[in-house]
């Protein structure tokens, strides 16, 4: 019995032991897999190290080599065109599959799934508001046919043989730390990406937002504050209305009876720092933004078209980019791709280049409508309409599923805020073309092919720039443009009224298909340009068209200070070269403070009575030429100044009782404030019985934040740089601290064309491209972060040192294997059938 | 250990245990070593020992390699061990396998002396 019991007290202690090291701990992955030298945190994931390879996968039709260069760009030779996607796949499969399986959970509604009840509000908004069923009905009505469809089950073939060639072992560390294995890539999971892009770039609205304003605000002050006008000074078709003579090209734009078509609206307002859904307090709100811009080659130094792009986005580990050159019969492509999907988003072929920036016209309106109290229908134009519901269960980590109700009324998805029940209608949720338009795009030849592939394209909507081989340059503006009836700005529509909703307009659970329904503007009518007199072409989030285009939209767009400077630059008889193209993307020389330093200047210039640290900040903004630079003090001063002014000149009268900030109004209100109206009252601070101006509260708050400025950085003015007080910093997707970077010294502020906006700089040119269509192609790039999804490999991380010190890489548009030299290769694969 | 080929034989075992089946395999390579020597606190220490530094060499050998050391400053840094800290997550883990191959081979152990010593009785 004894002996016995000898025995079973190890086996015992082995069975329970062995139990728990098996066992997640709390959050933590299972320490029996996550210490183990050979499977766990030790254990590199397939792809961290470059190493040559051959493969063999079914799906192909014949060999495909892929030759990395030293920045692990993969250049990709195909025999078969066919098997470009399958090769794209597996790449993106190898270097970035945990960001693709975040971003495909994301828009599932599955992320607590894996992540755990942290991530249940995510996977709520994502499902309430409609994105994955908007997703998968874009899929099923795709035409199977098409070859971009098919080539879409090629890029999900190899993303799944890399899936399937995985151990346990070879997983991403993400994957090992949150303990789950890589799902199985479908072809509805690129719907997923592109739904999770439009999200990114085209849900902006402020109805919310100004209905909690008008509730506190008598309306006077809100047309004030927030006005419906927007004479833009310098939209992206300055020449819309023109009709100026071009010799031997077409006209600038293809206009044609269009105004007679359309109801004629109030002009639009910009809302450049008003991308609120609900009541975020806009102080957070990063200013971002996106420049491209193309020359011809009747404005090119070297007799050939330039394009530049550099899209801002979120500075994120891994970037969305991940860089290719891809070759096969009748397939010659470089440029950016987003892993999830198999086409090149931003870049050129043999004949065409092409960039993008957001265009943020109003797409999401919001209508209040009443449900009764079973939440089976809604009343919408006086009438008592079902709601279509659907049950899902959201399973949720170490813990029981959530099960929530998805409602669409006709309008869209149903949501509550504040107690309110809102139906949202939403450009993205009627588009589905999108996952075709890059695929022809990647194939066009010419500005008409270039077009051709824009039809289909819906959401979010992008301002496309073009050049080509024979020196031509153009613009244009595609996604579906709602037609309202009236004016959805502060003042007239705001959510309410389902009966002002697009007009015409097809119900939410139908994807379009091009020619648009007659409740969006005609793709033909969409603002858009060819070989304009200026003979350049330029976008920077700005309004796109003069007052007079005879469509309403409203308002989302950024100031157009980052477009003026293009115009500077750009202008003139001077010709344009590739250093000067360069040099615009890292130009940290701001508009607006060469408009406002001189206010802070006259303010002081008859003050005998000031201290030494304000008289020596004032001499520093004397000598300042207004750029941003790292070493610089004076931009310190300047953008400590502005922040400090901006916070207290509108929360001393948008501070709500609950401590709630309200939305402040556009930053280009202030500015005007500032230089035209010394005396407005809302420079009074009303806490004070004194009656301030803007004299005043400029000496107050210029002192208060040089005082700030001292205690953050001590007394000595000459060591206040601007890379001291301005910096970056760059998360990985899961936040864990380590996986990131910064803080950085970052050069340039919110209107800058390298642009930095905040005083932690969160966002920003996500990549820079600079390309020539000469003979050979000349380009230029630098990707933020670089190629790899691996946190510790060497190409994570990768980079950076060189986009923040302005540096570019040379393009290597290699035609053949043999175009690449030994020296230029870091890996080999070769994939065969 | 009397004999050079029962080294031989529990390293090779704790080799393809640890390899196939992780820590688990530390554990059952643990339990048949403990089976062969017939004494379960040798088979505790012997096992034990062999698990332990065979997860330790490995480690050692992927981050001295240059496979591995950006992942180990990585795992570092999640635990907040920065530097030559880091180190501890790799003592964590030899521990890890020096319990599954030691308890491994005490029940091995235990169990080959329960049954060698019933069968006598049972016989008599």
């Amino acid at each position: 019995m004894i002996k016995t019991r000898k025995f079973f007290l190890p086996a015992i202690l082995l069975a329970g032991y062995l139990f728990l090291i098996h066992r997640p701990l709390g959050s933590l992955p299972p320490p029996a897999k996550f210490f183990d030298p050979l499977q766990g945190f030790l254990q590199p994931a397939a792809g961290f190290n470059h190493s040559a390879d051959n493969l063999k996968l079914a799906a192909l039709h014949g060999a495909v080599k892929i030759l990395f260069d030293r920045r692990g760009v993969p250049h990709v030779f195909a025999e078969h065109a066919e098997d470009l996607p399958v090769a794209v796949g597996y790449l993106h499969a190898r270097e970035r599959l945990f960001q693709m399986e975040m971003i495909s959970r994301s828009i599932k509604g599955r992320l607590a799934e894996v992540v755990g009840a942290a991530a249940l509000p995510s996977d709520r908004f994502f499902l309430e508001n409609g994105f994955r069923d908007a997703a998968d009905r874009a899929m099923a009505a795709a035409d199977r046919s098409h070859p971009a469809y098919q080539a879409l089950e090629q890029y999900m073939a190899g993303i799944n043989y890399f899936v399937e060639q995985l151990t346990p072992a070879d997983y991403p560390l993400e994957f090992k730390l949150l303990n789950f294995a890589p799902s199985r890539w479908q072809p509805q999971n690129s719907a997923y990406l592109l739904k999770y892009m439009a999200r990114q770039l085209a849900w902006q609205s402020s109805e919310l937002a100004f209905d909690r304003l008008r509730a506190a605000y008598p309306p006077e002050v809100l047309q004030e504050l927030f006005p419906v006008e927007n004479a833009c000074p310098a939209p992206i078709y300055p020449g819309l209305f023109r009709d100026v003579p071009f010799a031997k090209r077409r006209p600038a734009l293809l206009w044609g009876n269009f105004a007679n078509d359309m109801l004629q609206h109030p002009p639009t307002m910009d809302g450049d720092d008003v991308m609120v859904f609900d009541d975020r307090n806009a102080a957070e709100i990063p200013m971002i933004g996106s420049n491209n811009w193309a020359v011809g080659a009747i404005k090119s130094a070297g007799g050939r078209a330039m394009l530049a792009n550099d899209p801002h986005l979120g500075h994120n580990l891994p970037n969305y980019w991940y860089e290719v050159d891809v070759h096969a019969p009748g397939v010659d492509v470089y440029g950016m791709t987003l892993p999830g999907s198999p086409d090149v988003i931003i870049g050129f072929n043999k004949n065409i280049a092409w960039g993008v920036t957001n265009c943020g016209w109003d797409v999401l309106d919001y209508y209040k409508i009443d449900i009764d109290s079973l939440k089976q229908t809604a009343v919408i134009e006086g009438r008592n309409e079902p709601l279509q519901i659907r049950a899902e269960k959201i399973p949720v980590k170490n813990q029981a599923p959530e099960e929530i109700q998805i409602r669409w009324s006709r309008l869209g998805p149903v949501i509550k805020r504040n107690a309110v029940d809102y139906a949202m209608r939403w450009t993205g949720h009627l588009s589905g073309g999108e996952w075709r338009v890059f695929y022809d795009l990647n194939r066009a030849k010419n500005f008409s092919g270039f077009t051709e592939a824009l039809k289909n394209y819906g959401a979010p909507a992008q301002n496309f720039a073009y050049i080509d081989r024979q020196g031509n340059v153009g613009m244009y503006s595609a996604g579906l443009m709602p037609i309202k009836t009236a004016a959805r700005s502060f003042g007239a529509g705001e959510a309410g009224d389902p009966a002002q909703a697009w007009p015409g307009a097809p119900a939410a659970d139908q994807i379009l298909s091009p020619p648009w329904p007659e409740s969006f503007v005609p793709f033909e009518k969409l603002p858009h340009a060819f070989n304009p007199p200026e003979g350049f072409v330029e976008s920077a989030n700005q309004k796109p068209t003069p007052d007079n285009y005879p469509a309403f939209y409203d308002w989302n767009f950024e100031a157009p200070y980052r477009g003026m400077r293009i115009h500077e630059l750009l202008s003139g008889d001077r010709k344009i070269s590739l250093d000067d193209m360069k040099a615009a993307q890292l130009d940290v020389h701001s508009v607006v403070a060469r408009i406002l330093t001189p206010v802070i200047l006259n303010v002081f210039a008859n003050d005998g009575a000031i201290n030494s640290t304000v008289a020596m900040a004032l001499d520093s903004l004397r000598a300042w030429d207004f750029n941003f630079q790292t070493n610089r003090v004076a931009p310190t001063l300047y953008h400590g100044f502005w922040e400090m002014f901006r916070a207290e000149i509108w929360s001393r009268h948008f501070q709500s009782a609950d401590g709630k900030t309200y939305m402040y109004p556009p930053r280009r209100v202030l500015l005007a404030l500032t230089q035209n109206q010394p005396g407005s009252k809302w420079f009074d601070d009303p806490q004070t019985i004194e009656q301030e101006n803007l004299p005043a509260r400029v000496r107050q708050i210029f002192s208060a934040s040089l005082d700030s400025l001292q205690a953050e950085f001590g007394p000595e003015l000459s060591k206040w740089n601007y890379g001291r007080y301005h910096t970056l910093r760059a998360e990985h997707l899961l936040r864990l601290p380590d996986f990131g970077v910064g803080p950085l010294p970052r050069a340039g502020e919110d209107f800058t064309l390298n642009v930095a906006g905040g005083r932690e700089v969160t966002h920003g040119p996500s990549m820079r491209l600079v390309v020539e269509m000469s003979d050979p192609i000349r380009g230029f790039i630098v990707n933020f972060g670089g190629q790899s999804g691996h946190p510790g490999a060497p190409h994570y991380q990768d980079q950076i040192d060189e986009w923040l010190a302005g540096k570019y890489f040379s393009i290597r548009f290699a035609a053949r294997p043999d175009d690449l030299s030994a020296a230029e290769i870091e890996e080999t694969i070769v994939l065969k059938p | 250990m009397r004999n050079w080929w029962q080294w031989f034989l529990s390293t090779l075992l704790v080799t393809i245990g640890g390899i196939i089946f992780g820590a688990s395999g530390l554990a059952l390579a643990g339990a048949v070593i403990g089976l062969i020597l017939n004494s379960s606190k040798r088979a505790f220490l012997t096992s034990g020992v062999i698990a332990a530094i065979f997860w330790l060499a490995v480690a050692v050998y992927k981050i001295a390699s240059g496979q591995s050391p950006q992942l180990l400053a990585l795992a570092g840094a999640l635990a907040d061990l920065s530097g030559a800290k880091a180190w501890l997550l790799v003592i964590v883990a030899t521990l890890i396998a020096f319990v599954s191959g030691g308890l491994g081979g005490w029940a091995g152990g235990s169990l080959r002396q329960m049954t060698s010593r019933q069968r006598p009785q049972q016989t008599a």
